[in-house]
């Protein structure tokens, strides 16, 4: 293992009579094959993430180019109240108002995906940071920052983002991920915290640390490459929890309702065409409700098959480097899903 | 002078139809959904469900006190003075059985044999109770009003201080008034009130009434968080007309939860529901839907204080845009209608009111989205399109936020075609969604939007009458909303301005100001002067916008039938009086057949 001084292009470490001169390139390559290539093999064997990455990579997709090609949505843009599969003008039906609902559907996917990035980003980014810095610095910063974890935590979640909501109105997707998952990253910082605090012990760290190397590095050298795993398995699951939080408040109408969302797209049904209610307008739930349904699989799917990066002897023997599990093949194993 | 218009119908006799049907009866119809086990002795009553979309707990009958105030239930613990049947146009007498007017004199007769649910005889001095209390609480009729006597038990003289109109007379003291306060109970607030007027309203909209001393044919049983029950009160003079013991109204907190329970069967009946056309088909047929004129309906009120909304120019081209006939298509063409004029008298009324000179008014194109219009007005104002956006002589962007009531569905889809028609056409349009109570509280006192929807007509049965529309839109709108129109009372916002307008007939303009003018006509009993300003305000709103009309309402009040009850047509006459579920009963008319 290797670290850098701060005013040198290459280190030499010496051990036991050896000398190993590691440059730039040597170190890129490194991180490529330690930190994405190892993890993205072993991740990519699992079906579930190939599954879960096929299924993103259509939203994606319906939130760049269908977004841009399809036409938005708007009222008495087709005839109202169609069917689905009566009209190619509008292939799951029009809404009492002639809306297209397969248009309502695709716009509403950019706006989705923002908001679920800044959630997922906004819960990891802060989780880590502070679960990091908590768990290596340790003593008063540690005592501070569970703390504020704790109380964070203790808050009850969806009261919190009700009130914020009402009181700030927010209309940009970025700030709703962000409102939607203000204190959900305590929970996922204790956890890092935890982590850290073996990590910490490790001999590397241990080593970084006698060198003099500054904390800040160490953390981001060190530590949280080690972490990154875990976190982006949970990164998928903050994500998830954007998606129906975000519909949730939608169809209760505390978040403003000038966003596109499938949330919104919901209690349209509900509300305005009576989609319960006699079951006409049935088809006009069910497309939001598929496509928020694809989007959570797809994300749960992501995060159990990222979840086999995390155990280290299936992610070894995958990435080529050992047949010591040879047998444990079939070995499974999932987050925690918290629907 | 009207008579008692149902006393010579032989009236349905409930203990004859008990003795008719007898207890064989009650175990045959032991099985209907509708039946209350009393408890022990297994006895079973017929029983009338109807819906409620308040929590009944929370409900209390003191009408001075804002909060939590009773829109259904009341109807059947209290009497009504009069109804209005809006097939005849004319008042039914009820617990007010005669008046008279004279000039400036109003004289009421209370219906013999009236009484309150305590045993209590209800008197002249009940009434002039609450009138009274009227004059502190700001009810209409306050203005004109010098005295209130009760020369005898059963009579109650109102003075006024001048000659006043007898419609708009007839029409505050009577319509939409109920026998509810009675002086025992709220006798001591009244005199409270005399004493120190801030002390006496500060006790009485506080006071929660919550076990109501009932005047109607039903009286307050029991009350929880889902369910109010009422129980017949044999002493009533209309009791013999009601063959059912319970009446009871079940919370349903939305709309859908309301239309599911008629759709199965859960409800017997619901007041004024919103039910879209598709739904409607898949109501069972023994659902019987009656619809009356509300008076009422869905409109835009501009805040006159905002830079563009201040602009009649832009509350012109706001008008043009929208294509009324395809907002009333998209909500619901069944129970909204798209008035053909935008002025400040309800469309039923127009062509009667207006008569000849209806041609000169601008109907700012109905079915259809004048953009030509709309695009010269706002030129001629100085506007102009930049990148497709309406921009003011500054740059500035006409914003046109629109906000709505999150829980009203109807609203909210008119708003998504009225946003999407103004967008189209380059204004930056949004919607903006608060709950009705939000909107009450705080947005329309506080004139806190740019662009409100809320009703522009003044509502049933006063709506008839055009006075009380043109009143509401040019001078004090009863939904309190400070909307900053120069011309309104101070209480929203104004200054009782003059407003200057186009002529009607050739060129130049004319100056008017609408309080005084609305005022004049109040005090008049001369017909051709109530006709001249009516159609010279008219034209004011017509011309001027303070609101823009969209949409009228139809009620819509649904009843089942079948062989669980007798019900008229829904276009039979006695029908047509609002709320038909609470008025059919007392007409013998909504019968429980046991089937």
């Amino acid at each position: 293992m290797v670290s850098d001084g701060p005013d040198t292009d290459t280190f030499t470490f010496e051990t036991s009579g050896s000398t190993v001169e590691v440059t730039w390139s040597d170190r890129l390559q490194d991180f490529y094959e330690e930190f994405i290539y190892k993890p993205g093999l072993v991740a990519w064997d699992d079906r579930r993430t190939r599954i879960g990455a096929a299924i993103m990579s259509i939203y994606v997709l319906m939130g760049i180019l269908g977004a841009w090609f399809y036409p938005a949505p708007e009222s008495n843009q087709v005839e109202r109240g169609l069917g689905p599969f009566e009209t190619l003008s509008a292939p799951l039906g029009s809404t009492g108002s002639g809306e297209d609902v397969l248009g309502m559907v695709i716009h509403a996917t950019p706006e989705m995906l923002i908001m679920v990035m800044s959630g997922g980003i906004f819960a990891t980014g802060v989780a880590v940071l502070i679960g990091t810095v908590a768990g290596y610095k340790g003593g008063t910063v540690d005592r501070a920052l569970t703390s504020f974890s704790d109380v964070a935590m203790s808050i009850p979640g969806l009261p919190l983002v009700m009130v914020l909501a009402v009181v700030f109105r927010p209309r940009d997707p970025v700030l709703i991920g962000v409102l939607l998952t203000i204190n959900y990253w305590a929970g996922l910082g204790r956890s890092i915290r935890s982590q850290v605090l073996t990590l910490r012990e490790e001999s590397y760290v241990e080593a970084s640390r006698t060198m003099g190397v500054s904390t800040s590095r160490i953390l981001f050298k060190d530590i949280i490459p080690n972490l990154m795993p875990f976190v982006l398995v949970n990164f998928a699951n903050a994500a998830r929890y954007v998606v129906f939080a975000s519909v949730g408040l939608y169809y209760l109408g505390v978040l403003p309702s000038s966003v596109d969302n499938w949330g919104l797209q919901l209690e349209n049904a509900y509300s305005q065409e009576g989609a319960l209610v006699g079951g006409e307008a049935l088809y006009q739930l069910i497309a939001p409700m598929i496509a928020i349904m694809g989007i959570a699989l797809g994300l749960i799917l992501l995060a159990q098959g990222l979840d086999r990066v995390f155990n280290p002897r299936v992610r070894t023997r995958l990435a080529g480097e050992s047949e010591a599990t040879a047998g444990n093949e079939d070995r499974e194993t999932n987050t925690e899903v918290n629907m | 002078m009207v008579e008692y218009g149902d006393q010579s119908e032989e009236p349905f006799d409930r203990r004859r139809f008990l003795q008719l049907t007898g207890v064989a009866s009650a175990v045959a119809v032991a099985g209907c959904a509708n039946l209350v086990n009393n408890g022990d002795d297994e006895n079973e009553s017929p029983r009338h469900v109807s819906h409620v979309n308040q929590v009944p707990a929370d409900i209390q009958w003191n009408s001075s006190n804002p909060a939590n105030t009773p829109q259904i239930t009341n109807r059947a613990l209290f009497d009504p003075f009069v109804k209005y049947n809006f097939k005849t146009s004319e008042f039914i007498p009820y617990a007010i059985s005669e008046w008279n007017f004279g000039g400036n004199t109003f004289e009421l007769t209370v219906r013999d044999g009236l009484t309150w649910s305590n045993g209590d005889d209800v008197t002249a001095s009940d009434i002039a109770t609450q009138l009274r209390i009227g004059l502190y609480t700001g009810e209409p009729y306050a203005d004109f009003t010098e005295s209130i006597k009760t020369p005898d038990d059963s009579t109650v003289r109102l003075q006024f201080d001048s000659t006043v109109n007898e419609q708009i007379v007839t029409f505050q003291i009577l319509a939409d008034r109920f026998v509810h306060q009675k002086e025992s109970e709220f006798g001591t607030y009244l005199e409270t009130l005399k004493n120190d007027e801030q002390k006496g309203l500060k006790e009485l909209g506080d006071f929660a009434y919550r076990e109501p001393i009932a005047s109607g044919p039903f009286e307050h049983d029991s009350v929880g968080q889902e369910q109010l029950r009422l129980t017949l009160r044999d002493d009533h003079p209309d009791a013999d007309n009601i063959n059912f013991d319970e009446y009871v109204f079940e919370y349903r907190e939305s709309n859908q939860q309301a239309q599911q329970a008629l759709q199965n069967g859960a409800i017997d009946s619901a007041f004024s529901l919103f039910v879209q056309t598709d739904i409607l088909e898949n109501f069972p047929k023994k659902v019987t839907q009656i619809q009356t004129p509300s008076n009422w309906g869905y409109g835009l009120y501009p805040n006159h204080s905002d830079p563009h909304l201040s602009d009649r120019a832009v509350r012109q081209a706001i008008q043009y845009v929208i294509n009324r006939a395809q907002v009333r298509d998209n909500v619901s063409p069944d129970s909204k209608t798209a008035p053909e004029y935008p002025v400040g008298i309800a469309s039923d009324n127009q062509q009667e009111w207006l008569g000849d000179a209806i041609d000169d008014f601008d109907t700012y194109g109905v079915d259809s989205t004048a953009t030509e219009q709309a695009t010269q007005v706002l030129e001629e104002a100085g506007y102009k399109k930049q990148n497709g956006t309406w921009v003011d002589s500054d740059g500035e962007t006409v914003e046109l936020p629109i906000m709505v009531p999150s829980d009203w569905s109807d609203w909210n889809t008119a708003t998504d075609t009225v946003v999407d028609q103004l967008s189209q056409f380059g204004f930056q349009a949004t919607k903006e969604t608060r709950s009705y109570d939000a909107m009450l509280g705080n947005v329309f006192p506080n004139g806190d939007f740019v662009v409100a929807a809320a009703g522009w007509l003044y509502g049933s049965p006063q709506g008839s009458f055009p006075y009380f529309s043109l009143h509401h839109q040019l001078v004090k709108n009863n939904d309190a909303v400070t909307y900053n129109y120069p011309a309104a009372d101070g209480s929203r916002g104004g200054n009782r301005e003059d407003v200057t307008v186009p002529a009607r007939s050739g060129s130049g303009t004319i100056t008017v100001n609408p309080a005084e003018r609305l005022s004049e006509l109040a005090g008049s009993t001369d017909e051709s002067t109530v006709n001249e300003i009516t159609v010279e305000q008219a034209w004011v709103t017509n011309q001027d916008l303070p609101m823009l009309p969209v949409l009228e309402k139809v009620e819509q009040t649904f009843i089942t039938g079948g062989e669980e009850w007798d019900i008229p047509k829904p276009d039979a006459e006695v029908a047509q009086v609002q709320w038909a579920n609470t008025w059919l009963p007392r007409q013998g008319e909504m019968q429980y057949t046991g089937n």
